[in-house]
């Protein structure tokens, strides 16, 4: 039989398995940071485990507890609010390690990291300080909200020192 | 004019300093009730329902103290529908979402209508057991020590004691069962050591009472009192400055200003994603509204009800509490943007009518 080598991207399926296989040569991400608030996890997840195709890599969980109020909040309802979110994230860093399913991937290792601050300030100083190569994220919020409450992948999107993926998510809120 | 700008300023500081003397004054007993070993949950419980009112508490206070009761009938009415219509309002717009647990909305829903009903009640009572010839004009009762108005007046403190006693009851049972998770799924992950310093909740720390903090609640508790006299004093001014009447003053000015905690409160919580917060603020301070500054202050004096406060103004609270609940109930236990601009649209065309046409 005569394959030439058009015969072997008229397949699709031999189009797609190619083009795996050089995004997996030039980009080996084996640290990976996935900021969560909680939202669409699952999205996320699978396209870290797609970056990953079966080979050793480290994906960080990280939950930012957002501490920002504003002025003349009661400093008692300030701290109220900082163990409910610390709760919450702890509930979504969990949830986030159950979706991964580490049993079923050993070649996975998975860190859940708590933090607080400005989520986005906080997401790109962590990703300088462990060295991360990428950070997936999710496009969050829809339009209006983007322009009424502002958008936390946006302002990382902008100074972010690696590579961001940015999935383009629904909602699907894990609720705690 | 000078005159005018004058009791303005006087009016803004008085409300900044009565808002953080609040904060300063809750904080600082809670320290010092953590230190004599008063259990957490009921400290937290006080902080969250009674904090954020404290403002409107004190303003009716000062203002019944001072013999202007319908100032202080006036912010705790005014406050309310502010709460809920202007709140609720702002942060679904806002946020474009506000939700509600369907248990936290029948507890804190349904209280706030049954103590919105029994204030009408009560006011019905001052109506009619009060003698015509010692009222003002435009005044229909007083809420005075005469039988049966201090029974209602009794009703409310105790509804208050009932609905506090739910609260900590609840909040010892949502504690335990984040006690279970924490000690089974928490132990793998990496807590910054800025959120260690924030203590866990549930851990009952006792510490000796510092002398800071006896100072600080002492301060504060002056402080609280001298500005709201401050800001009553320059509320009225105004009123007699610039003509406008006293209760329309309490019911809009006063009431938004001292409100301004459950608005940053509920507001910041809801874009949080912390929708219990926000639901717990607006429908918590309704109820603490109500019942304590004109229950318990109907003890210390009488309190004079207007006219257009017992037709107008309780029954719109009340309506627009029922409003609030039943866009929850039909939308899925949420609030949406649709909702949110319903609500600041029912809250203006409030304020218009009552200003311009009553």
């Amino acid at each position: 039989m005569n394959l030439t080598v058009m015969d072997i991207f008229k397949d699709e399926n031999n189009v797609n398995f190619i083009l795996k296989q050089l995004v997996g040569v030039f980009l080996m991400y084996n640290k990976i940071l996935i900021p969560t608030m909680g939202k669409y996890m699952e999205q996320l997840i699978d396209h870290a485990i797609n970056f990953i195709d079966g080979r050793d890599a480290e994906i960080i969980a990280l939950y930012v507890v957002d501490d920002s109020v504003p002025f003349l909040t009661p400093q008692t309802v300030k701290d109220e609010m900082i163990e409910e979110l610390k709760l919450r994230g702890g509930y979504f860093l969990d949830k986030f390690e159950e979706l991964i399913d580490l049993e079923d991937k050993p070649n996975i290792s998975l860190k859940k990291v708590l933090k607080k601050g400005k989520p986005n300030e906080i997401i790109v100083d962590f990703a300088k300080e462990k060295n991360v190569e990428i950070i997936i994220l999710g496009t969050g919020k829809n339009i209006i909200d983007k322009h009424i409450l502002g958008s936390v992948s946006e302002k990382v999107v902008h100074h972010a020192p690696c590579d961001i993926f940015l999935v383009r998510t629904v909602d699907n809120e894990f609720t705690g | 004019m000078l005159d005018v700008i004058i009791n303005v300023v006087i009016l803004i500081a008085s409300l900044m300093v009565v808002i953080k003397a609040a904060d300063i004054f809750i904080e600082n007993i809670s320290l010092i009730g953590a230190a004599l070993g008063v259990s957490q949950i009921l400290l937290g419980v006080t902080a969250s329902a009674i904090g954020t009112s404290l403002p409107e508490f004190g303003s009716a206070l000062l203002a019944t103290l001072n013999h202007s009761s319908n100032i202080g009938v006036g912010i705790v009415i005014g406050s309310n529908i502010w709460n809920v219509a202007g709140i609720f309002g702002i942060t679904a717009t806002v946020t474009g979402i506000v939700k509600a647990d369907r248990k936290s909305l029948n507890r804190d829903g349904l209280v706030s209508v049954v103590t919105g009903v029994l204030l009408l009640f009560v006011m019905i009572l001052a109506a009619e057991f009060t003698n015509p010839s010692t009222l003002s004009d435009g005044e229909v009762g007083i809420i005075s020590h005469n039988f049966p108005i201090v029974v209602g007046s009794l009703i409310m403190v105790l509804l208050y004691l009932y609905y506090f006693r739910i609260l900590i009851k609840d909040q010892r049972k949502d504690l335990s069962h984040i006690k279970e998770r924490a000690i089974d799924e928490r132990q793998e992950i990496i807590v910054d050591s800025s959120l260690m310093e924030n203590g866990t909740v549930g851990v009952e720390e006792k510490e000796k009472i510092k002398l800071k903090n006896v100072i600080l609640v002492t301060v504060s508790i002056v402080a609280l009192g001298v500005a709201c006299d401050f800001l009553i004093y320059s509320a009225t001014e105004l009123s007699r400055i610039v003509g406008i009447p006293e209760t329309i003053m309490a019911l809009f000015t006063l009431s938004i200003g001292t409100s301004i905690p459950e608005l940053v409160v509920t507001l910041s919580s809801a874009m949080k994603g912390l929708h219990d917060l926000s639901l717990g603020t607006i429908f918590g301070s309704v109820t603490f509204n109500i019942l304590i500054p004109i229950g318990l202050l109907s003890f210390f004096d009488n309190i004079h009800v207007e006219t257009l406060s017992l037709y107008f103004d309780t029954p719109i609270m009340l309506l627009v509490i029922a409003l609030a609940i039943l866009l929850f109930k039909f939308n899925d236990m949420k609030l949406n943007r649709i909702s949110g601009l319903l609500l600041i649209g029912f809250y203006i065309v409030y304020a218009y009518v009552r200003i311009f046409f009553l």
